[in-house]
């Protein structure tokens, strides 16, 4: 009996375990939102996007892409040094080695946005709520900021693993991927994007902080100059400017990096309460002393008269000594009045002169360099023929882009050499500017050493060990 | 430069003893006089005289004696002669016959109980008879077996209030007896004047009169049976159950109520420092409310928790600072630092506390149980006249110890040595210590700011009786106790106690329960004073000449942070019911459910007034609240039965738990208009952070432990778990875990009596098993989205975990080996215990690489960590007289841990600290090889002729590994002296371990605008102002990274003395008082050392413990 009592109570306690995963279902965290329903409506999916560019807005310093890579990249060329932070000599000095702090967080940064992208295309394709029209404008936004992050990482590190999925187990041992095939990738992701994004700003409530078909041509345009794809790069820059209802020069140069100004192709909202990119590159009235410098050669480079000279460059005067700094960004407090613009439309027109120049269009590509120096208070210029044509845009797109995004430091990485085109017109300038500091292999950042200790498929840049 | 130091300094407490040589004899002979005190044996037997000889009370402690011996004890003891003529049948019986203080006669009924045999004294009363009942002689008391009296029942319990299964009831002078049953309900046929003889294996006998009342209700009521003198058959509450220590197969340490009371402290777990051998506990900060660091065997994990599992009263116990659980912000604290949970339980409430440690004992806990589990047991209610019993006690502490400085004169001469070494002239902004300030005048920081007496108050007052079937308890303590600091602040703590039992009348159903409320009120400074003043320039001026606050210097003024404050306030509720029915003689089903919710809330507040005017002109504060909710419903079935010549006993049950953390609000928040309206965020002109969160812990298990005693000579428990827990993947959740425990106590054994007589208790146990720990992070496994705190013209949100569905139970295996012995009649009690865990499986943040998107996710890795070590532990009865009872008990834990395999450790953050192969917590840094004209040099192990931080075994630099911070060795020792109506403990506690020296808490390079140490200048360190001049960068970046700034950080510490005096009962008796008494209670009162530095155990500059001495009285009515 009593034997037999505890039979059944042993079988009903098994019974009861058998039953009990219901017991610990503990559903999902009230604070969080579990990937999946992320994806279920509109509401939820556009934090998502917002979420995603706001990553690529807001970050800090080393994994905010707009001022990291104007620092540093303004650093690596020769626009100028850092006053206050001897830290940042290495980039200066190309004497960066594996280990240097920020680029670890340079380069974690960008696939942070791109694990954001591509859970976001993930998310989206696999939902099966969300209206298809909706879809494939978020999805063509995706692979805009994913082809963003590429770009900059295929510029500065070369070969690079492209991760595409959000899958560790897949992305967690990947090898470099050729620079080739980042950059195929990249064109892929515009190409797609700019079929299902947007045309107007209407849908961002004529915002320029989010993209549209023309930013993704913009960025097109650059893809395919930086590749020697001429004429893709001129049409593509041509369907930009072909929108003077949206996008034309800013003939005010005090308003060029204000939010939502007409030259913005692309500008990020940035929600600090204060700028990354006028404490870091600018000066405030009020500090004693300049942050970035800009290098004699660049302050000396810009032509008299130019009005860029007066309006983007400041003075701060110290110890008897006037330091230039950059002075594109200036209000400090954050918030909705300055933007940093990733594209812009004078772009458009020095990349569209360029790839006029290379292709023989002499007469086109002057008339697109006037535009930009006309803007600047400059006279027309007198290059005509294929040299003075590259060394005039040359010229031009320093003093249009200094300390802004990289321009200089990608540029010259591209260009080959005036002198002798073997070599690359960085090895030319940068060898001349910074002696035996300079070396080829400083054209491409080193591979962060954590990264090559977790991921030992991750093979190091030359130069470095 | 390091000298033992006794901490007893010209402070108003240590002044108050300074005035008894008593003391000076203690510092020298202290260790040695406690050592010994636990080793010898002083067994002094009681005189015989007098004519009474009968009624004399005696004492008698064997365990399975011949019949002959225990004879001829009773016969010397008393002095009586003992005659008898017995068959060889009973001369060869062996019995066990235990009792303290009982007189003569009882001896001689226990002695002849269930033989057969009757006792008679002669009319000389020189001479006793035993003779056998039979025919001839029938029973006085039962004359024949025509008229069977009625039946009478009672209900046998022990002091805790446990039924007692298996206790004989026999009438005196008759063959009549029975046992009582699970429930230790009994009914046995006797009528009015009949004396029933109450035994229980390890128990003191009890003899019951039947009174008329008695046989008129035909009940007894609740009889109650204390232990034993012996140690070794005390009641140890075990997981879902109780056994004694000789019946034990796993390794279980248990603390008494008594001995937590004893120490006039606000957190239970202070008390039990130095207790329990392999437990080893910590005090983080001597203010009240401060974190206590425990760990029980060393640590088992790398990354995951490391606590042990606490359950108090059937409930799960959240014992991390409740913030720490549920919110994303920490926000500021006070001076206590995080706040202990456990510090809402209140000492005089705790009944007992059990350690868990092996497999054994703890593997019915499953997942929760790799780190051990505390068991806390709460008073209950005890069967007898209503009674009220106040206890009230007041006293005062002061820090222990406090670091000697440079004197004004001293610092000054530094000061300016510093600036000639280095050519440079003071100027007001490097130098207003020596420009600005007077420098005639000189502040004593300590005295201003720690200096003060922390007084103490508690008053408890509580209420119980019962009888057999309800009982009751209600009790509430208020406790008050004051800061070091000046100023207003206190720790204040109200609790209350309920606790309910009630049996139904046939004894089959019962319910229990308990509910405790507690209220917390903490104000304190905000941040620890001692940190912030004790390297102040002697000279520094707290104000300047108008009265204001100085500011100048860039020294952040002490008072101002007497302005800021921090206010914390708790409510802990805790609440259990448990039901139980027997449904069969041996089966019972029961139930206990538990609820615990504690919520706490801190608000940290910098007001205008507090600021340095030149940083800021914004007054701040921050507002949190944090709440932990859990529910837990345990069903259980409980089995036992006599099978063969073996006892059986079964328990199958299931645990359902849920807990919840919850921070309803974190906020900071800025620029109120008024000081005096910072109590609410509502005035602030900015709110800079919100948040809030939630988040969910589930858990459930089925478990079966079965436990078989076979002739009370070989144990045997197997106990299996199944568990699942919601911290892991839908396909991870569920784990098995079991452990076989086993055990022989071989003095059982009939040759072993022959062997070795001089062996009372022998027992070999040991222990196989695995238990698991889920200590993470709650939905580690899901892939999610969290708000963005940067919104992109509309609401962000952004990844903010990766997905790993695939990580499961951190898994530890432990053995555990043990020898339990007893010699001389268990006067000594020797255990030694070896163990061994090893864990693997390791849950840790596992590192990804950052093209993944993320740089961790948790993950397993196969990391395998070993924690072994020894434990003894020796209790001694070192005199045993009617009047002088002396006990001891000593106990020492060696625990070592190491790092036996770590593959990848190469390619983790974990490269540059651990060494596999080696302990973890290990400190690594350079070999300091001497200072070379005031320089600091350290060694160049890899001889690259750089100095490079990073572990030369690694091949990263010139670091080697200097020692651990987990200790070398701890224990303590307790001592306990009985005479007439006094009572001394005494405890000592032991720690062998390095820590951190001073000169690490005070970084600041010599020379600098710093108070340093008074050994600073003797050890001729060069004074430098220059940042980065040689000697500076030498200081900072070779001589405080190097083994020389770390310390021994032993210590020996007389931890607690309490001395209690209870007044005569016949003094007593006329003022109907049941009884009363005075009692003087010491805390921290001895602490030798060389540590370097504030107190070893705190160590760094946080507050060191406290030295309080209180005073109080008892009174029961």
């Amino acid at each position: 009996m009593k034997q037999r009592s505890l039979i059944y109570l042993t079988a009903l306690t098994g019974l009861f375990l058998s039953a009990c995963n219901k017991l610990i279902e503990i559903g999902t965290p009230q604070n969080q939102l579990v990937t999946a329903s992320v994806f279920t409506d509109t509401v939820t999916a556009e934090s998502a996007v917002l979420g995603m560019y706001s990553k690529l807005a807001n970050g800090y310093l080393g994994t905010d892409p707009g001022t990291a890579t104007s620092l540093f990249n303004g650093l690596s060329a020769d626009e100028g040094y850092h006053f206050s932070y001897t830290f940042y000599d290495d980039f200066k000095n190309n004497s960066l080695t594996p280990a240097t702090f920020y680029l670890g967080t340079y380069w974690s940064g960008f696939y942070n946005i791109i694990y954001t992208a591509n859970s976001l295309i993930q998310g989206d394709s696999a939902s099966p709520s969300l209206p298809a029209p909706y879809k494939a404008r978020t999805i063509g936004e995706a692979k805009f900021v994913r082809a963003v992050c590429y770009f900059y990482l295929v510029n500065e590190y070369g070969a690079v693993p492209l991760v595409l999925t959000p899958d560790v187990n897949i992305s967690n041992t990947q090898p470099r991927d050729s620079a080739t095939k980042v950059y195929d990738q990249i064109e892929k992701d515009l190409t797609d994007a700019l079929n299902v994004l947007p045309a107007s700003l209407s849908y961002y409530s004529g915002n320029r902080t989010r993209a549209t078909t023309w930013a993704a041509n913009a960025l097109l345009a650059r893809t395919c100059l930086y590749r020697n794809k001429w004429s893709q790069a001129a049409a593509a820059a041509t369907a930009v400017i072909n929108n003077p209802g949206l996008f034309s020069i800013n003939p005010d140069l005090t308003k060029v990096f204000l939010a939502n100004n007409s030259e913005g192709i692309l500008q990020f909202v940035n929600a600090l309460t204060f700028s990354w990119m006028a404490t870091n590159l600018g000066t405030s009235a009020t500090a004693v002393t300049p942050n970035f410098v800009l290098s004699d050669s660049l302050y000396a480079s810009f032509e008299t008269n130019d009005l860029r000279k007066t309006s983007w460059v400041g003075i701060k005067s110290y110890g008897n000594t006037n330091y230039p700094f950059p002075n594109k960004y200036r209000y400090n407090g954050g918030g909705s009045v300055e933007y940093a613009q990733l594209l812009r439309m004078s772009e458009q027109y020095l990349i569209r002169a360029e790839a006029n120049t290379r292709l023989g269009n002499f007469s086109a590509a002057a008339a697109d360099l006037n535009t930009v120096r006309s803007r600047a208070g400059l006279t027309n210029t007198t290059a005509n023929d294929k040299p003075s044509l590259i060394a005039a845009i040359e010229h031009e797109s320093r003093t249009e882009f200094f300390c802004e995004w990289g321009h200089r430091w990608l540029d010259l990485k591209r260009w080959p050499g005036v002198n002798n085109p073997a070599m690359t017109r960085a090895d030319e300038v940068l060898s001349a500017a910074k002696g035996s500091q300079w070396q080829s292999t400083d054209a491409l950042y080193p591979i962060p050493q954590q990264e090559r200790n977790i991921n030992p498929n991750l093979t190091q840049n030359p130069g470095y060990n | 430069m390091q000298k033992i130091r006794f901490f007893c300094r010209g402070q108003a407490v240590a002044s108050l003893f300074n005035r008894f040589n008593w003391l000076q004899i203690m510092r020298t002979s202290a260790i040695i006089f406690m050592i010994l005190s636990g080793l010898t044996q002083l067994l002094i037997a009681a005189p015989g005289r007098g004519q009474d000889r009968i009624r004399k009370n005696i004492s008698l402690d064997y365990h399975n004696a011949a019949f002959t011996t225990v004879v001829k004890a009773i016969e010397q003891k008393s002095g009586l002669i003992i005659m008898y003529e017995l068959t060889p049948a009973i001369e060869n019986q062996r019995l066990t016959l235990a009792i303290k203080d009982h007189s003569v006669a009882d001896a001689l009924d226990l002695l002849v109980t269930g033989r057969k045999l009757r006792w008679s004294l002669d009319q000389s009363e020189n001479i006793v008879r035993l003779e056998r009942i039979d025919e001839q002689h029938p029973g006085t008391s039962t004359p024949a077996a025509t008229e069977q009296p009625p039946n009478i029942s009672g209900i046998i319990k022990d002091a805790l209030g446990h039924p007692l299964a298996g206790a004989t009831i026999a009438i005196r002078n008759s063959k009549t007896s029975t046992t009582s049953n699970a429930e230790g309900f009994f009914t046995i046929p006797a009528k009015e004047g009949d004396v029933l003889i109450c035994t229980y294996v390890s128990c003191e006998p009890r003899f019951i009169r039947v009174s008329s009342d008695m046989q008129r209700t035909a009940s007894l009521g609740e009889i109650v049976l204390t232990q034993a003198p012996s140690g070794l058959d005390e009641m140890v509450i075990i997981a879902y159950g109780t056994t004694t220590r000789r019946l034990s197969t796993g390794s279980v340490s248990t603390v008494s109520g008594e001995d937590v009371r004893r120490q006039p402290v606000s957190n239970v777990l202070e008390t039990l420092e130095g207790k329990a051998p392999g437990l080893f506990i910590s005090q983080s900060n001597g203010s009240p409310g401060s974190q206590m660091n425990i760990s029980i065997r060393g640590q088992m994990s790398i990354a995951s928790g490391k606590l042990p599992l606490f359950i108090i009263d059937g409930v799960p116990f959240a014992e991390t600072p409740i913030n720490q659980l549920g919110g994303s912000s920490y926000g500021q604290q006070g001076a206590a630092g995080p706040i202990d949970p456990m510090n809402s339980i209140n000492p005089s409430d705790i009944e007992s506390i059990s350690i868990l440690k092996d497999a054994d004992a703890t593997a019915i806990y499953g997942s929760r149980g790799a780190n051990g589990v505390i068991l806390i047991t709460t008073r209950r209610g005890k069967a007898g006249a209503a009674r009220f019993d106040l206890f009230a006690s007041t006293g005062a502490g002061k820090p222990t110890h406090t670091m000697p400085m440079l004197d004004k004169d001293q610092y000054l001469q530094m000061r300016h040595a510093a600036f000639a070494n280095d050519n440079a002239s003071p100027t007001l902004s490097n130098a207003p210590d020596l420009l600005l300030w007077d420098t005639t005048k000189s502040t004593n920081f300590y005295r201003r700011f720690i200096g003060n007496s922390a007084h103490q108050t508690e008053l408890t007052g509580s209420f119980s009786g019962g009888d057999q079937r309800l009982r009751y308890l209600f009790s509430n303590t208020f406790r008050h106790q004051g800061t070091v600091y000046p100023g207003d602040y206190s720790y204040n703590r109200y609790s209350s106690h309920l606790s309910i039992d009630n049996t139904s009348l046939d004894g089959r159903f019962g319910i229990s329960a308990t509910a405790i409320y507690t209220k917390e009120n903490n104000n304190q400074s905000l941040g620890d004073m001692t940190g912030q003043i004790f390297n102040l320039p002697p000279d520094y001026p707290l104000y300047n000449a108008n009265g204001t606050l100085n500011w100048t210097g860039g020294i952040v003024n002490p008072l101002a942070n007497l302005l800021k404050s921090s206010l914390f306030n708790s409510d802990n509720l805790l609440a259990n019911t448990s039901l139980r029915y027997t449904v069969l003689p041996g089966l019972n089903a029961r139930v206990s459910l538990g609820y615990n919710k504690i919520n706490q809330s801190i608000t940290t507040l910098n007001p205008l007034k507090s600021i340095n005017p030149n940083t800021t002109t914004q007054s701040s504060a921050n507002y949190s609240s944090n709440y932990v909710e859990s529910y837990i419903v345990e069903p259980q079935l409980d089995y036992a039965k006599t099978l063969g010549k073996g006892r059986l006993t079964a328990t199958v049950g299931g645990t359902w738990q849920q807990s919840n953390f919850v921070q309803p609000y974190s906020v900071s928040a800025t620029g109120f208009s008024n000081d005096n309206l910072m109590s609410s965020w509502i005035a602030a002109s900015t709110i800079t952070f919100k948040t809030s969160s939630y988040t969910s812990y589930k858990y459930a298990s089925g478990f079966a432990r079965i436990n078989y005693t076979w002739m009370d000579r070989y144990l045997l428990t197997l106990t299996g778990r199944r568990d699942g827990s919601s911290r892991f993947g839908p396909d991870h959740r569920w784990g098995n875990f079991g452990s076989v425990g086993g055990g022989w106590i071989f003095t059982s054994e009939p040759w072993m009596k022959r062997a070795a007589p001089v062996l009372s208790y022998g027992k070999l146990r040991a222990s196989y098993g695995t238990i698991g720990n889920d200590q993470i992070a709650d939905y580690g496994y899901l892939s999610t989205y969290s708000t963005y705190w940067y919104s992109y013209g509309g609401a962000s949100i952004y990844p903010s975990r990766i997905a790993n569905p695939n990580y499961g139970w951190e898994t530890s295996r432990k053995i555990d080996a043990a020898l339990e012995t007893g010699f001389l009649k268990d006067r000594i009690l020797l255990n030694v215990n070896w163990f061994t865990s090893r864990t693997g499986n390791q849950l840790i943040s596992s590192p990804l690489a950052a093209q993944t998107g993320f740089n961790i996710f948790q993950a397993n890795l196969p990391a395998l960590l070993e924690s072994t070590g020894w434990e003894f532990e020796l209790k001694t009865t070192n005199i045993k007289q009617k009047d002088l009872v002396w006990t001891s008990t000593f106990n020492l834990t060696i625990p070592r841990n190491k790092l036996l395999s770590f593959p990848g450790l190469s390619r983790t953050a974990y490269a540059y600290t651990y060494i596999v192969g080696k302990p973890i917590n290990n400190y690594n840094g350079y070999h300091f090889t001497g200072l070379t004209n005031g320089v600091a040099t350290v060694e160049d192990f890899n001889k690259d002729g750089k100095i490079t931080p990073g572990l030369q075994q690694t091949q990263n630099g010139d670091y080697y590994m200097i020692g651990t911070s987990s200790p070398k060795f701890y224990g303590g020792l307790s001592s306990s002296l009985q005479y007439r109506q006094f009572q001394l403990d005494v405890l000592f506690q032991f720690v062998k371990q390095l820590k951190a020296g001073f000169r690490q808490a005070n970084p600041t390079t010599p020379g600098f605008m710093a108070n340093q140490d008074s050994h600073i200048l003797s050890d001729g360190f060069q004074p430098t102002v220059t940042a980065g001049s040689t000697a500076a960068y030498a200081y900072s970046n070779y001589y405080l990274l190097s083994d020389a700034s770390y310390s021994d950080a032993s210590f020996i510490r007389l931890k607690n003395v309490s001395l209690t005096y209870d007044l005569p009962a016949k003094w007593l008796q006329p003022a109907k008082i049941r009884s009363a008494g005075v009692f003087l209670r010491g805390q921290n009162l001895l602490t030798i050392t060389s540590y370097f530095g504030f107190d070893p155990e705190t160590a760094g500059t946080a507050l060191p413990p406290l030295r309080q001495v209180v005073a109080g009285i008892h009174c029961s009515l």
